[in-house]
């Protein structure tokens, strides 16, 4: 294999820089190579006939674009996290206000549970209950009054 | 996720913990071997006068008296008559004396009679100089007898020491 096939290789390999494909071209110019290259060559001698294969412009324009869309760095979600941040919140709040009510809710089962019911019908029967219960805390009290 | 939702799960956990615990008094209502005597604000009131009998002497202690009756919304006496009820009551007045809900008033040890007072601080009432309570647990434990005293209602300090002068 001729050195110059070679270089044919590595252009359809993409290994080559501009100055190389430029040097390329001139030695295939004048150098004939093997049958098996020619329909190699002949491609080669299209893809780069800079007439035939000058990007217009305006698709310059567009892919320079493109890329350069590509290249910018991602915007930052602040819109989301501010979102999944008030959900947050707001479960949050939501969960202790449930919690709280519940718990409200126990308190005053137990106010209305039958301990809490009256014992007696007759005042005269509460009154002698109070009565020693009233006594019992004053009594207390003054107990330890006396000791002191 | 899983963060939030710990932290919610441990609130209410904390919540429901806090719910039980201001429950402790329900179970004494279908316990066997406990006698319960409940007179209501409105029982108490129709039983106006009773405070003369109290304390017949004493205009202040018989003014310290209505403010109590006055703000009452419930007396509750529960009698433990079985060795059972007797511990659970015992028990329940050690974990009201370690616990924060409740303050220790006062503890007295007389002639093997020993009693302690428990008062609860009020959440919702605050007055500048006064403080608010709106329950006092009696613990009684001589020899058989344990009893336990709840009154229910708002009262201030000054009503209390009113009621501790001869």
């Amino acid at each position: 294999m001729k050195e110059v096939e070679k270089r044919l290789l590595l252009f359809f390999e993409s290994e080559m820089t501009a100055e190389e494909i430029a040097t390329l071209r001139y030695d295939l110019e004048k150098t004939d190579v093997a049958p098996d290259y020619q329909a190699d060559k002949a491609l080669f001698f299209q893809l780069t006939d800079k007439e035939t294969y000058e990007m217009p412009v305006e698709i310059w324009k567009d892919i320079t674009a493109h890329v350069e869309n590509l290249a910018k760095p991602a915007p930052r979600k602040i819109g989301k996290r501010k979102s999944t941040l008030w959900w947050s919140i707001t479960g949050v709040a939501a969960c202790l206000i449930i919690a709280l009510g519940t718990t409200q809710y126990f308190d005053q089962r137990q106010d209305i549970s039958t301990l809490y019911t009256d014992t007696f019908d007759n005042p005269a029967e509460a009154k002698i209950a109070l009565n020693s219960a009233l006594q019992k805390f004053s009594t207390t009290f003054q107990k330890v009054n006396l000791k002191r | 996720m899983k963060r939030t939702f710990t932290t919610l799960l441990l609130l209410v956990c904390i919540c429901m913990g806090a719910a039980a615990q201001a429950n402790w008094i329900k179970k004494y209502e279908n316990m066997k071997g406990v006698q319960r005597v409940f007179v209501s604000e409105s029982m108490a009131k129709m039983a106006s006068g009773f405070m003369e009998s109290v304390i017949p002497d004493s205009k202040s202690d018989k003014d310290a008296t209505n403010n109590i009756v006055k703000n009452l919304k419930g007396v509750l006496i529960l009698t433990a008559t079985t060795a059972e009820s007797k511990k659970s009551l015992q028990e329940d007045c050690e974990k009201i004396k370690k616990g924060k809900e409740y303050e220790l008033l006062l503890e007295s040890s007389d002639d093997g009679e020993h009693t302690k007072i428990f008062v609860r601080p009020s959440k919702e009432k605050k007055t500048k100089g006064e403080s608010h309570f709106q329950e006092m647990l009696l613990f009684s434990m001589e020899g058989n007898n344990t009893a336990l005293i709840q009154i229910l209602g708002d009262f201030t300090d000054k009503d209390i020491q009113a009621l501790t002068k001869n």
